[in-house]
């Protein structure tokens, strides 16, 4: 290996909001204000997961996403990290095709999914190409 | 091979991490898809990070 980053996950990108909603077999996001039973006000893209009792809603402009599940009475709490979890897998596999590179995804025993990203012989844009010895010859 | 792997939990904690690149072209690699995803938490840098990244050899011809 050669460095590792945790990354916290924000949904900015509706594109991949939508694809992790299908992902999940959900109906696409509607954009839509929602007031919880706080009575604070959400705007912003709407995802209405089975059992909720409020939507979630997500900010795209910050990525943040909102949603009260009343400690799982009006839905389940894990539903959220497992849309995040969507999230970022869709928005991986779009970056990678915008970027001309493969993907393969692999699902871990933990429910883990694991996405491997090849650049072929291409190298990866930004990174720097060496020559090494043999192929300068 | 270089490759850049990430992996995704259930509760969407995301880890990216390179493989088979010496020296900090990993992070030009790995960073548009740190950017895609989101804001960058930790990093911890491997010793091939420190590893001296191959140097480009110039070809000298003589007559």
């Amino acid at each position: 290996m050669s460095h590792i980053v945790t990354v916290a996950a924000k949904a900015t990108d509706p594109a991949a909001l939508a694809a992790a909603c299908d992902r999940l077999k959900l109906p696409p996001p509607q954009t839509d204000t929602v007031t919880y039973f706080d009575r604070s006000v959400q705007t912003g893209l709407t995802i209405r997961p089975p059992g909720f009792v409020y939507p979630i809603v997500c900010d795209v402009e910050t990525g943040d996403l909102y949603h009260d599940t009343y400690e799982g009475r009006w839905g389940d709490e894990c539903f959220v990290g497992r849309l995040l979890q969507a999230y970022a897998v869709e928005k991986t596999k779009l970056q990678a095709r915008a970027r001309g590179h493969r993907c393969m995804e692999t699902a871990l025993a933990d429910g883990s999914v694991r996405l491997t990203v090849t650049a072929g012989a291409a190298g990866f844009g930004d990174a720097p190409q060496y020559l090494t010895t043999g192929e300068a010859a | 091979m270089q490759c850049i792997e990430i992996t995704v939990t259930p509760a969407g904690a995301t880890r990216v991490e390179t493989k088979g690149f010496a020296g900090p072209s990993c992070r030009a690699a790995s960073k548009p898809y740190e950017e895609a995803l989101g804001t960058q938490s930790a990093e911890t840098l491997a010793p091939e990070y420190h590893a001296a990244a191959p140097v480009a050899q110039t070809v000298d011809q003589r007559a």
